[in-house]
């Protein structure tokens, strides 16, 4: 849960101060909107900035909230999975997944543009997106190394699957750096100071080189990836020999991006109708082929036939889509994956991860794009609870017999 | 017996992953013609100035193993007193065109403006299958001279995308982690079925006493 915080904080804090100090023209993608927005380079700056400020204020306060009710909140999981019967079936789904997308990858014809890929394979990748994070979520309840090593093996073999590097990334995060970080914490909470035994220390420092090296190594593969995709951005650079900067000019774009593009939804909703809650949570269940928020602002940044989903934050998606204060809802949105979490551990559900997740992933595309994923997630851990719960009676009179 | 299961779950897992590699070489080198394809643009061309342009497209030679003695047709263009030869680039079209039954041109590079190049298509008005790309007669080699957009369209975005991506390692590190992982599985997953064994007859025997 405080993972998602952080990360939801980290990536509005880097974008608000990237966003405010660079010069939109030196990068095409920023370009872009500003001038799909037909502003100049400081006013589209200066109303980013806004945005920017506004989300981190939003999220700094939903966490001082959430902080202020944390003895209200579960602190450790409180009911086991039926991990004899998901370990198996979620293992075995990894393989039917991955047999799925290799027979798919050899029979159809094979699509030469990346974004055509992902439209080939879209519903694949979408129910390895809805997986995944109960998966991880499965893998942060297992009771012992073992379970979760398989749990982990399932997981790789989703992700290997999906083309989007965020997933990656966040795996790696509440996979292993956040309970590492937690492990770490309690580690040096139970043994303090001069009482630290020898073999905490030792431990302390196995934990933390583990979690140092897990994120140097998905760091630096998304480093060298984004230093290999060549962008309009190597134009200013790459004549001059400095690779370097260019890597650093593509991370800028990337980190402050989605400031821009929540700008950009806030000034768009303000003068034409865009895609409902309704409309996005329709789209998300399949119901309908309508654009949703996200996916119309691409359009609208990009021209007509091109594919993709902007990144309009918490506050894209309250400025574009409700009468309320965009902060209001910068601070309710991510409450309610809060609320969502107390009030299932209070029912013996244990669902931090799936919430943690929830919330970071929101922070970035909104709310409401978050929202049908994170019902059938809970729905399925809870359901696999429940199986425990039912059989654990049916154990305990084979106990007493 | 589950825990057999599951470790032959975790081998299944392994040889599905050990056999997707193959696709996803086929498909990086695929990606690579997409690059030419697109990259006939002369919009793209615009984009980039003669440097930018000759470090790109030895990249791909590079990256397709591409030798110059190979090509059909050597184009070599001097500008700013820098000569880049694209002969074997062009060989190198044809030759991936051939793999996906297309028909394409000859692909000529021509200067459009100083400093500015753009790949063209051989035939005037040809439209390519491939990303929408057209050679209109004004774009065409030899045709008027097409001023440098300022402005820098989608097109030309995405085609250099493309072609950076085809520089990138088809056996990816989360593939190589995934069948370290698998195998790490396997091996406890048999080991701790062992283990189980074991321990289950150490707590009958306790039970027992």
């Amino acid at each position: 849960m405080l993972g998602g915080f952080g990360l939801a904080l980290l990536s509005v804090v880097a974008g608000t101060i990237v966003a405010g100090s660079i010069d939109p023209v030196a990068f095409p993608d920023i370009k872009l909107v500003c001038k799909a927005l037909g502003e100049s380079g400081p006013e589209c700056v200066a109303g980013t900035v806004k945005a920017g400020v506004v989300s981190t204020a939003g999220i700094v306060v939903a966490m001082l909230v959430t902080w202020s009710m944390r003895r209200a909140l579960p602190s450790a999981a409180t009911a086991d999975a039926p991990h004899a019967l998901a370990l198996p079936l979620a293992t075995a789904s990894a393989a039917i997944l991955g047999a799925a997308y290799l027979v798919a990858a050899i029979v159809a014809p094979p699509s030469l543009s990346r974004v055509a890929e992902i439209s080939q394979h879209a519903a694949l990748i979408s129910i390895v997106n809805l997986g995944w994070p109960i998966i991880l979520q499965l893998a942060a309840m297992a009771p012992d190394f073992r379970t979760r090593l398989g749990y982990l093996a399932s997981l790789v073999a989703l992700l290997c699957i999906t083309p989007y590097r965020a997933t990656v990334l966040a795996a790696a995060a509440f996979g292993i750096v956040f309970p590492a970080l937690a492990a770490l914490l309690s580690t040096a909470r139970e043994s303090s100071g001069f009482r630290m035994r020898t073999w905490s220390i030792w431990r302390w420092m196995a934990i933390a080189a583990g979690a140092i090296g897990v994120t140097a190594v998905a760091g630096a593969m998304i480093l060298y990836q984004t230093a290999e995709r060549t962008s309009p951005i190597f134009r200013t650079t790459v004549s001059a020999g400095e690779t370097a900067s260019s890597l650093a000019l593509k991370l800028a774009q990337r980190i402050a991006y989605p400031i821009y593009q929540a700008h950009f939804a806030e000034r768009l909703g303000e003068t034409q109708a865009l895609p409902s809650a309704l409309d996005e949570l329709a789209s998300k269940l399949r119901l309908t082929r309508r654009e949703n928020l996200n996916q119309q602002l691409y359009r609208r940044i990009y021209g007509p036939g091109t594919v993709g989903e902007t990144t309009s934050l918490y506050y894209g998606e309250a400025a574009a889509r409700t009468s309320l204060a965009p902060f209001a809802w910068v601070v309710a949105a991510p409450l309610l994956y809060v609320l969502a979490w107390v009030l299932l551990a209070r029912m013996g559900v244990d669902v931090g991860i799936l919430a943690g997740l929830a919330i970071w992933r929101g922070s970035l595309g909104g709310t409401f794009s978050v929202l049908p994923a994170f019902v059938l997630q809970v729905l399925i851990i809870w359901l696999l609870c429940r199986l425990t719960a039912l059989r654990a009676p049916a154990t305990a009179s084979n106990h007493g017999r | 017996m589950g825990r057999i299961v599951v470790a032959g779950l975790f081998a299944v897992l392994f040889v599905i992953q050990a056999a997707s590699l193959v696709p996803a070489y086929e498909r990086s080198r695929m990606r690579i013609a997409e690059v030419v394809y697109r990259a006939p643009d002369p919009l793209l061309a615009s984009a980039l100035d003669a440097m930018e342009m000759r470090a790109i497209l030895e990249r791909v030679m590079r990256a397709h193993n591409v030798r110059r003695a190979d090509t059909p047709a050597n184009i070599s263009v001097s500008v700013d007193a820098l000569t880049v030869e694209f002969g074997l680039f062009d060989g190198d079209v044809r030759g991936i065109a051939a793999d996906f039954g297309q028909q394409v041109g000859a692909a000529s590079l021509n200067k459009l403006s100083s400093g500015v190049y753009a790949v063209l298509c051989g035939s005037a008005a040809q439209r390519l299958s491939f990303g929408g790309c057209t050679c209109s007669p004004a774009n065409a080699p030899g045709g008027p001279a097409t001023s440098n957009s300022a402005s820098l369209p989608e097109s030309a975005r995405f085609g250099i995308a493309r072609l950076s991506e085809s520089r990138l390692p088809w056996l990816r590190p989360v593939d190589v982690l995934a069948m370290l992982i698998y195998v790490a599985a396997i091996f406890v997953w048999r080991r701790g079925d062992r283990q189980h064994a074991t321990g289950s007859v150490a707590s009958r025997q306790a039970g027992v006493e």
